[in-house]
């Protein structure tokens, strides 16, 4: 018994630097950062000796999201989302495929994995200025067809202004509501082979919500007093296409130390009983690296939640096409020191990204637990 | 006949795996063809694979635009977080792999979750608090927060390695009458000194390239490279040349050392993803 509350001390003791470091750091902080997106510090006084701030409650974040100026935020959230399921289906896909091919155990395997796994090394700004020299409008991967006799490509890679799958902002609701059927009548019809009733359940949340939307329609509330077109811009694609070079390499990685983790005799046995090797990965060895996708996707969305530098770097800051909040978060304070907007904003990134990281953090506890 | 399809499945895999190295490959050498090519003007494309290579543009930026003192920025404020991480992780990571008290499972996956947290909402409170200290532009202020941001991710990594490590000989060395800091140094550390090493590259490879930081808190004195080499984009139209051989000198730091550590890496990856 003494013992035992002896080491607590002693761990306690050699815990101590490293939680007061996070701790500040990173609670106060986050606690300070909620306290002044909630006043109205900001504007031309905003550095003087003692700021005049005032508590004015949310109105921040309405302004965000229904306020008449702050469009661009509007076209950065929806930026972030395109940017975050884009990188999300192209790098997982493409780090799983090089990972299949890689698993065969072809001649230089060694030396092809660190090839693959090089680009994650870099920083995004160098990353970033590479991709903007190649994606100059009469330069580098447009210029490439010529050498085989083909014209040249005119897509302007980081400036085009064309808008792809657009929708006004005011249907926000409707939108969302739409969004919320999909989603649950996909899960409900994944969950019908293992559990009717649960299923059932997800199905009548899909159908009530789609509904509610159909019908509902015009007479939900708008979000915005004027019509707001907000969509997918082509001027992303250049960056999404940067970042997917620069981290396939490293879901590969992780796939590969999975599919290695697999035993051999598994692999053998389902040869043996007639499996194809595409039946192999897609009914053995992929289910059983769900662990490594969960992983995958989650550092996936971190990095496209903080994105920023390659973007800084690629179209610059102010370049209101290819915006993300993060860089928006950084020009309303440091240039507008509108540094409640700001706090804001950087608020809202961190909501977003407690969506995904609070239920990883739940399965990941229950599993130890159970362990 | 199956010979034959044998021979075709192979050509296709062989082909398919070129496509991906030139993929992977086609952007660094870009780069660096880019920055052996002289005189190019800030508008000039030229033909990009006809020229007569030469290091000007290596002369240029080290000694006209003066990128040494940036570098060594980067090196000191890389090399000192990168040590101190280490220190407090070793600590850290020590107390959580081998003391017995609550809440210790819920400890570690709390650090790991700050990891998540997108680095841009901590900006203001920092940038408020160097102001007040009087710290803004200053190495330390980057070495403390380069720090506090490597320390998550390096305590993670050292718990998992010291719980793998046999407890039998730490436990008879307790027995002999050692304390838990001699044990630590005499026992812990050298079975742990590959997971360290491999923590530490990739700690100095992480505060190498960090960038929104380095924007916010340096202006002049203590600017690191990824700063620096923002600046050429800027001013009077973008000199190909010098820029690309300013980033070729950025990536070459991180790049050999990932050659390095990769295997270890690799098995830090299968680690990650199974727990």
């Amino acid at each position: 018994m003494r013992e035992v509350s002896r080491d607590r001390i002693k761990a306690f003791l050699t815990l101590l630097p490293s939680i007061v470091l996070i701790g500040i750091f990173v609670y106060g902080f986050i606690g300070n950062t909620i306290w002044i997106s909630l006043t109205d510090w900001g504007g031309v006084a905003a550095l003087a000796e003692h700021p005049v701030k005032h508590f004015i409650g949310i109105q921040n974040y309405v302004d965000l999201f229904t306020g008449f100026l702050e469009g661009r935020f509007r076209q950065d959230m929806v930026n972030a989302v395109f940017y975050s399921v884009s990188l999300l289906a192209g790098a997982v896909g493409l780090g799983m495929f090089i990972a299949i091919l890689l698993d065969r155990k072809p001649k230089g395997e060694d030396f092809l994995r660190t090839v693959f796994l090089y680009p994650m090394s870099l920083s995004f700004i160098v990353s970033g200025t590479i991709w903007r020299w190649m994606l100059a409008p009469q330069g580098g991967v447009n210029i490439l067809p010529t050498y085989a006799g083909f014209k040249p490509l005119t897509f302007k890679w980081l400036s085009a202004k064309t808008t792809v799958l657009a929708f006004n902002w005011q249907n926000l609701l409707q939108i969302g509501l739409y969004l919320v059927a999909v989603i649950t009548i996909i899960i409900g019809f994944i969950v019908y082979r293992n559990s009717r009733s649960k299923s059932v359940k997800w199905l009548a949340i899909g159908a009530l919500s789609g509904l509610t939307a159909w019908i509902g329609g015009d007479m939900l509330p708008k979000a915005l007093i004027l019509e707001e077109i907000h969509g997918f811009n082509l001027a992303t694609l250049g960056i999404i296409m940067a970042t997917i070079w620069q981290y396939s390499g490293y879901t590969m990685a992780l796939y590969l130390a999975g599919f290695n983790g697999i035993s051999q005799d598994l692999h053998d046995a389902a040869m043996l009983d007639g499996a194809s090797t595409s039946a192999y990965y897609t009914h053995i060895a992929i289910p059983m690296l769900k662990p490594i996708t969960i992983s995958a996707v989650i550092i996936l969305s971190h990095i496209s939640l903080k994105m920023f530098d390659l973007i800084f770097s690629m179209t610059g800051p102010d370049n209101a096409e290819t915006g993300h909040p993060a860089l928006n978060m950084y020009l309303t304070t440091f240039r507008a020191n509108e540094f409640a907007r700001g706090a804001s904003i950087a608020i809202v990134l961190f909501l977003l990204a407690a969506t995904f990281i609070i239920p990883y953090l739940i399965t990941q506890y229950k599993q130890r637990r159970t362990r | 006949m199956n010979r034959s399809r044998r021979l075709s499945t192979k050509l296709i895999y062989a082909f398919i795996l070129t496509v991906f190295l030139v993929w992977s490959l086609f952007p660094l050498f870009w780069l660096a063809i880019t920055a052996l090519r002289p005189n190019l003007g800030p508008l000039q494309m030229g033909n990009p694979f006809v020229f007569s290579p030469s290091l000007d543009n290596f002369c240029s930026v080290l000694s006209g635009k003066n990128l040494l003192p940036y570098f060594l920025n980067s090196l000191i404020i890389g090399l000192v977080a990168t040590f101190l991480s280490l220190f407090f992780g070793v600590l850290a990571a020590y107390g959580l792999a081998r003391f017995n008290f609550r809440g210790r499972r819920l400890a570690l996956q709390w650090i790991l979750s700050i990891r998540l947290l997108p680095p841009i909402g901590f900006v203001v409170p920092l940038f408020i608090m160097f102001k007040a200290l009087n710290m803004l532009d200053t190495p330390a202020t980057l070495i403390i927060v380069y720090t506090a941001f490597l320390l998550p991710f390096s305590i993670w990594m050292l718990t998992t390695t010291i719980q793998e490590i046999p407890k039998e000989s730490e436990e008879a060395a307790l027995l002999d009458g050692n304390n838990h800091f001699q044990v630590l140094i005499k026992i812990v550390l050298p079975s742990l000194w590959p997971a360290m090493a491999a923590v530490a590259l990739l700690n100095i490879v992480a505060a190498w390239n960090e960038f929104l930081f380095a924007l916010v808190f340096t202006s002049k004195k203590a600017v690191t490279l990824p700063v620096a080499i923002t600046a050429f984009l800027g001013d009077r139209g973008v000199y190909w040349g010098e820029i690309s051989a300013a980033a070729l000198l950025t990536a070459i730091v991180p790049v050999l050392l990932l050659l390095l550590v990769h295997k270890q890496l690799y098995r830090g990856f299968g680690h990650w993803g199974v727990k």
